[in-house]
């Protein structure tokens, strides 16, 4: 574990002194909250005003669709938007992690220290988590804290905060999803040669499957806390199985550069 | 300045050969290195000096023939991971966004070693080569010769029994290249096998007992019994004169 500890470390040490990245990341997530947080909120004001309300429910009618089902897919989508950022910024990361190492140098060094296979993989991916899983932590707990209290969004309150399975989804099932999904990533950065094409396999396998998984936590948050917790389990054994094949693929020769 | 010493050797190669794919790289290379000696890899390139010093670290296994260190085989030498190799590349192989100190830590807790070991071990060496002073930059910030030291550095962390540098000196300046020949020959005479890749014939005629000339294949074998005082450089004088170790 201490091989682990160690290469987590270092990957988290590097990740924290880049500031444009980080920056970034919490622009992301700002601009989600800001957009749907604008949109519920003039909704939450308007609402106090009968006449607009009922200029606002009648227009929405003429199209054929009802506020409280626009409400409720502004709710879900906000959740699954905040929700997916989580695994795809893991999900870049890892695609770029064990490459780092290849591009660095640092390889051949990394391997004639005793650091196994399993316990590189296994260090990278837990480095690559930490500031996004803070970052998840902090934005969308907090985003939903704010937005969870609109009297607007009472009726779908499950979808923002109001229901345990939320809690669940947001404090497992999303952190386990993005185990499985960093651990693909990690071993496809293991196995590519360059950049490129990391990025490239890391987008087509990972970018959809991020999105999905999200999607699919969220769509699952009215089947209750149970269906939340075998998701997490789930995800985190899939994880676990792709690191265990991961490790036995790469190869520990050091071709010349 | 002492002569080579008839000892077991370290390093052994049998008919050892490298491919990759369908391309040959290395072909029936046979050859010891006993403690104490410096064998010098001289050669075209392309002709397979990297590969071979990849074979006896251990990070490459040979399709054909042998490769044994310290006793068995390099392959698996690297796998038990007793830190009995050091390497020191042409890329020195840090983490530019890590301090040297980080970087040491960060090598040296994968061997185990706690920071308090790591630096305790580590202090000589930084002292010696001058390292001392801006050891908590960033490796980024450092000059291509302060890289290459603090790679000297971690090789030697592990007390190891083989040194083996792959063309340490490129893009390094003349004084820095001095620093690390005579550490590397400093540490032969302490007992140490160590191979030397290098285009620096005048070094290499200098520094090593043996130099094979490698394209693919063994093509010829210098032996230096009493190895020859590099000639003194006026240059170099001056430089170390006005600039010291810089």
């Amino acid at each position: 574990m201490r091989a682990v500890a160690r290469m987590a470390h270092t990957e988290v040490l590097e990740h924290r002194r880049q500031p444009a990245m980080l920056a970034v990341m919490a622009v992301t997530y700002l601009c989600f909250f800001v957009l749907f947080a604008a949109a519920f909120i003039a909704l939450e004001v308007v609402s106090g005003q009968p006449e607009v309300m009922a200029q606002l429910q009648a227009q929405l009618e003429a199209v054929g669709v009802e506020l409280d089902a626009w409400l409720y897919l502004g709710a879900s989508t906000f959740t699954a938007m905040m929700f997916t950022n989580m695994p795809l910024f893991v999900s870049l990361f890892a695609a770029y992690s064990v490459l780092h190492d290849r591009t660095c140098g640092t390889m051949p060094f990394l391997m004639l220290s005793p650091l196994t296979r399993w316990q590189l993989l296994a260090g990278k991916l837990a480095g690559v988590m930490v500031i996004p899983l803070v970052m998840h932590g902090v934005f969308v707990g907090v985003s939903t804290l704010i937005l969870g209290r609109l009297d607007v969004l009472e009726a779908h309150a499950a979808m923002v905060g109001g229901s345990a399975a939320w809690w669940v989804a947001f404090a497992l099932g999303i952190p386990m999803a993005t185990v499985f999904i960093g651990a693909l990533g990690t071993v496809i950065s293991a196995l590519s040669r360059d950049v490129r094409t990391s990025l490239q396999y890391t987008q087509f396998f990972i970018g959809f499957l991020s999105l999905g998984l999200s999607v699919v936590v969220v769509d699952m948050l009215k089947e209750g806390v149970v269906m939340q917790l075998v998701f997490a389990a789930a995800a985190l054994v899939m994880g676990l199985i792709a690191l265990l094949i991961g490790a036995r693929l790469i190869s520990r020769d050091v071709p010349p550069t | 300045m002492g002569t080579r010493r008839a000892r077991q050797p370290l390093v052994e190669l049998q008919d050892a050969s490298r491919s990759f794919g369908r391309t040959p790289v290395l072909e029936r290379v046979s050859l010891t290195i006993a403690p104490g000696e410096v064998l010098g890899l001289v050669g075209p390139n392309g002709g397979g000096k990297s590969t071979l010093l990849l074979l006896m670290a251990g990070l490459l296994r040979p399709t054909a023939g042998t490769v044994t260190v310290c006793g068995i085989t390099a392959h698996e030498l690297a796998l038990t991971s007793a830190g009995k190799v050091g390497l020191v590349t042409a890329r020195p192989g840090l983490y530019p966004l890590l301090s040297g100190r980080e970087n040491l830590q960060h090598f040296g807790g994968l061997f185990g070693l706690s920071a308090g070991e790591v630096e305790g071990r580590a202090a000589p060496l930084l002292e010696a080569l001058a390292l001392t002073d801006g050891l908590d930059r960033r490796v980024g910030q450092w000059s291509t010769g302060m890289q290459q030291k603090l790679s000297l550095v971690r090789a030697l962390l592990l007390s190891p029994e083989v040194l083996l540098f792959d063309e340490p000196t490129a893009n390094l300046d003349p004084v820095a290249s001095q620093v690390l020949y005579e550490t590397l020959r400093g540490r032969a005479d302490d007992g140490l096998a160590c191979a030397l890749v290098t285009h620096d014939l005048a070094a290499a005629e200098a520094i090593c007992d043996r130099v094979l000339l490698l394209d693919r294949t063994v093509r010829r074998e210098l032996r230096f019994d009493e190895r020859r005082a590099p000639a003194p450089s006026e240059l170099l004088e001056v430089w170390r004169a006005e600039l010291g170790q810089r």
